[in-house]
């Protein structure tokens, strides 16, 4: 290393990282375990991973023959088959862990994703919703939460959940509900479905 | 860092669900993670975020800890991952660079003001750069072992340090002992 670098490392090492009270370091190890108890996390332990697997395993095939089922005798009311919800679920659950408690919306076109996030951490208002809007030879599937507002063509929708897990689109010309997913006016066709607790 | 007894038995207990345990590791490691996180940003706040997110993504990925590197190196890779990631939030750290700069026009006078203005060119690198500065200059790696951190080849860490020598000397070149 030449003499040039040398006083280079020595300007860069002016920098200091800036001093935080004894409080600050007392309290932020708690901080990080009351965000830990929120998201209910707790990791697999090795001895208990293949054991996790196969619960897990036995778990995901019984809820996929169930909502084979569920969704043959609503005649597919929701409208999405198990490849587009596992795919979206797979997709939010990728970002969520990048971004936990961040993520508002997620468009999800052809090319990819587009991501809008939240500027501070705050738990959504409810599990992750896929929603599919189609206007005017124009379709645009989001993964959002109940509150958040999605576009089509210039109008924004706004997407709510009930507590019986029911999807709603609120738009200015319509009002669309997954509990009676056929009434749908003025040209438009919406499909949406929870995407099942938080992931 | 070696491992200590006392450490590997709270990176057991909290792989069986101990929070308090796991509390212990943070507190241990939680300097140098906020350290590594604030040279990335430049931002005392961003720093607390990712330092905060870096321990419950460590939580989360504890069961896949083997021991076979050290614990702090586990954390630390972890943390630098996610500060790579900060590129994504572009707003934010425009943000950050806006603040850096209004801190500099407002009060920043003598050794203060050259440490804003290298922290503000620390900025300006790529995050890819700037992590092989941070982890060569400011945590003493050599470039074989900043390479495994960052999981690339070490002639690639070698050529990132040195485009962002290069780049650094003529954004500090008014700064004492900034070079050209």
């Amino acid at each position: 290393m030449n003499q040039r670098d040398e006083e280079l490392n020595e300007l860069l090492r002016t920098v200091r990282v800036p001093e935080r009270s004894p409080e600050y370091w007392a309290e932020f190890p708690e901080a990080v375990v009351r965000q830990l108890q929120r998201s209910a996390q707790r990791p697999a332990a090795p001895l208990a991973r293949h054991a996790g697997w196969a619960w897990g395993l036995g778990i995901a095939t019984a809820c996929l023959l169930l909502g084979f089922f569920v969704g043959f005798r609503r005649g597919h009311a929701v409208g999405f088959s198990t490849a587009e919800v596992a795919q979206s679920q797979k997709i939010y659950h990728e970002l969520a862990a990048l971004f936990p408690d961040r993520v508002q919306t997620v468009l999800l076109d052809g090319r990819g994703s587009q991501l809008t996030l939240a500027t501070d951490a705050q738990p959504p208002a409810s599990a992750p919703l896929l929603v599919q809007i189609s206007h005017a030879g124009v379709c645009r599937r989001f993964i959002t939460f109940s509150g958040q507002r999605v576009a089509l063509n210039g109008e924004t929708f706004e997407v709510l959940a009930d507590a019986q897990g029911n999807v709603l689109v609120v738009g200015q010309h319509l009002a669309w509900s997954s509990d009676a997913p056929r009434l749908v006016t003025s040209g438009y066709r919406i499909r949406a479905t929870a995407l099942g607790e938080r992931l | 860092m070696a491992d200590t007894d006392e450490e590997l038995g709270w990176v057991r207990a909290s792989q069986s669900g101990d929070p308090t345990a796991f509390a212990r590791l943070v507190s241990r490691h939680q300097r140098m993670i906020h350290a590594l996180a604030y040279r990335m940003t430049g931002s005392l706040a961003e720093a607390e975020d990712l330092a905060q997110e870096t321990f419950i993504a460590a939580w989360d990925q504890l069961g896949g800890f083997r021991g076979e590197a050290s614990f702090s190196s586990w954390l630390y890779r972890i943390a630098l991952n996610r500060c790579l990631n900060f590129r994504a939030r572009a707003t934010r750290r425009e943000a950050v660079h806006r603040q850096w700069s209004e801190q500099r026009e407002t009060h920043a006078p003598g050794d203060a003001q050259v440490s804003q203005q290298v922290q503000e060119a620390l900025l300006k690198l790529d995050p890819a750069q700037r992590a092989a500065v941070v982890l060569t200059v400011y945590d003493g790696l050599n470039h074989a072992e900043a390479a495994r951190a960052l999981g690339c080849a070490e002639t690639t860490v070698s050529w990132r340090v040195f485009m962002a020598r290069r780049k650094l000397k003529q954004l500090l070149a008014g700064v004492r002992g900034g070079g050209a």
